[in-house]
């Protein structure tokens, strides 16, 4: 049975199943390593740590990626109300950047860096070998074209189409997703040089332009999922928005503290950074305000627990999480510690893992025929997987916050005499490294519950 | 509206258990960012830096979350549970 508004819409399906196939490596990786923490020598030969963790942060990053471009094919055409521009173009795309991905995630696993570094032509024009731009250069100007063609693909959908506030902003943000990730092309020698235009593309994408997707794509599924008039909705998100750019774009400064930057960046990066959690804030109030003022019951209960639950994970990940370390004088102490990684796992899950299962939970029940929403069973199952991955989650953020209040107490707060070494201190952190492991199952438990969902298939009763 | 087959929600009165736990954190959450407050503008010490703004951070967090939760706590929630009686999702 067709559902679908637009037949092009469906070319997001692709997109998200290889999503999701990629989410399930990111989280084996992290498992793994996880694992490796604690017994060090674990598959380290075929796997080491440093690996593991590349793989690791750069699947979730293509997946991600792979989510937006999902979601932004189902959402544009139905928002410009018109068919999407070139559909083979966004299947040509989709190979393209899954090929360019398996080879790179392969390269890391089967091939030395140093190796890859040197067939894959970097000596041509340097961009590897630096967290989360790892990948060949070869495979970021694959990146760069398929972003291309797929902002003129949108952009041609949204040009012959009706120009909604969501269509704008999501492009906006996809297109400042595209402009930012050229600064992976600029590799200064300068150590602190490199770092400070690092952040534009690491800081500028998570805590600014990501922010304009995942506010869009919320605020469609909020119209769809509470049948709230869109203007309503739109002005929310328009002051979200503005708040995301104002806090986030300034806020960069917080990475700026100690690499030999001028002093008043500890001011600019407190103040803004302090500020940041607002758009979050804002969004959680908007989105439980909406479903407060629903003018329907949507049947998928499941895509209506996404929506809700990614506004409060956000806030707490992304919103305080961020705020309780990012002051310049917190800072100081808690640089690079387990704090970093507590609120960095909670925030990318809730702000922008979550939203890209919410928009799978909406839309994938109308690509796939079934109607408005999965049967009873299969949303039972994917709720079940909601929960595990989300209190999994909660506990693996509260037990790395532990343990960097730990190291922040052992290695950085007493004098340089008394302290700890680094490693004597992860040494210390063990009990926290075991527990966040045991969490970690429980989330890979309630991924397996969450892809258990969309195998099962239910007879539903057809209305007459 | 976006769809044909849009039902009008049930009002429900009443407010789920987490949602009123929800309430009663959100009320601590609110005084304890009340207290945090007054406790930061009583340090005058320049050498309490790490200090001002750990209870900065303490007195924001707290009163964050305390909107949030009360948010929470007075939406009228749809009903997430699903039963077999449940034919909502019946598609057209």
């Amino acid at each position: 049975m067709n559902t679908l508004k637009y037949q092009s819409q469906a070319v997001a399906k692709p997109y998200f199943v290889f999503a999701m196939i990629l989410f399930a490596g990111q989280i084996l990786f992290g498992l793994l390593m996880g694992l490796q923490y604690v017994v060090g020598d674990f598959l380290a030969g075929p796997i080491p740590f440093n690996v593991a963790r590349m793989v690791h942060t750069n699947l979730l990053i293509v997946w991600l990626l792979f989510g937006f471009m999902g979601a932004a094919y189902y959402l544009v055409p139905e928002e410009a109300e018109t068919e999407l521009y070139s559909p083979k173009l966004a299947i040509v795309l989709f190979w393209v950047f899954a090929a360019a991905g398996t080879l790179t995630i392969l390269g890391y696993l089967f091939v030395p860096y140093s190796t890859l570094a040197h067939i894959t032509g970097n000596d041509i024009l340097p961009t590897m070998g630096r967290e989360f731009l790892e990948q060949p250069t070869i495979t970021k100007i694959g990146i760069v074209l398929v972003c291309l063609g797929f902002l003129f693909n949108l952009g041609m959908t949204i040009l012959k189409g009706r120009k909604t506030v969501i269509n704008l902003v999501l492009i906006t943000g996809l297109i400042g997703l595209a402009v930012f990730f050229l600064f992976a092309f600029y590799n200064p020698t300068n150590l602190a040089l490199d770092k400070y235009f690092w952040w534009f593309v690491v800081h500028l994408w998570v805590e600014g332009v990501w922010e304009l997707i995942m506010g869009a794509i919320l605020a469609y599924v909020l119209i769809k999922i509470t049948g709230v008039d869109r203007e309503v909705i739109e002005k929310w998100l328009y002051v979200i928005i503005a708040m995301a750019l104002i806090t986030g774009i300034l806020g960069t400064g917080h990475h700026f503290y100690w690499l030999t930057t001028p002093v008043y960046w500890q001011w600019v990066g407190s103040i803004f950074s302090a500020l940041e959690p607002l758009p979050f804030f804002a969004m959680v109030l908007y989105a439980f305000n909406m479903v407060n003022r629903r003018r329907r019951e949507h049947p998928n209960k499941a895509a209506t627990l996404w929506a809700l639950g990614t506004s409060v994970m956000a806030f707490l990940g992304a919103g305080v999480w961020g705020f309780l370390h990012t002051l310049a004088p917190v800072n100081y102490y808690t640089h690079g510690t387990q704090i970093t990684a507590a609120h960095g796992h909670m925030a990318f899950y809730g702000a922008y893992a979550m939203i890209v299962m919410t928009m799978i939970s909406y839309c994938m029940p109308k690509i796939r025929g079934i109607g408005e929403a999965n049967c009873n069973r299969a949303q039972v199952w994917e709720m079940w997987g909601f929960w595990l991955m989300t209190v999994a989650m909660v506990f693996i953020t509260l037990f790395l916050t532990g343990a960097g209040i730990l190291q922040v107490w052992l290695q950085r707060l007493p004098e340089s005499g008394e302290a700890l070494s680094f490693m004597a201190t992860q040494d210390k952190l063990s009990i926290f490294y075991w527990l966040r492991e045991i969490a970690g199952v429980f989330f890979f438990i309630g991924l397996m519950a969450y892809f258990r969902s969309f195998f099962i298939k239910e007879k539903v009763e057809t209305q007459t | 509206m976006d769809s044909d087959n849009d039902i009008m929600p049930r009002k429900e009165g009443h407010k789920r258990l987490l949602q009123k736990i929800a309430k009663v954190v959100s009320i601590i959450s609110i005084f304890l960012a009340v207290v945090s407050a007054i406790y930061l503008l009583t340090i005058n010490s320049e050498d309490e830096k790490v200090l001002k703004a750990s209870i900065g951070a303490v007195a924001f967090f707290c009163f964050t979350l305390g909107i949030v939760l009360n948010a929470i706590a007075n939406t009228n929630l749809p009903d997430l549970r699903i039963n077999k009686n449940n034919k909502n999702n019946k598609t057209k």
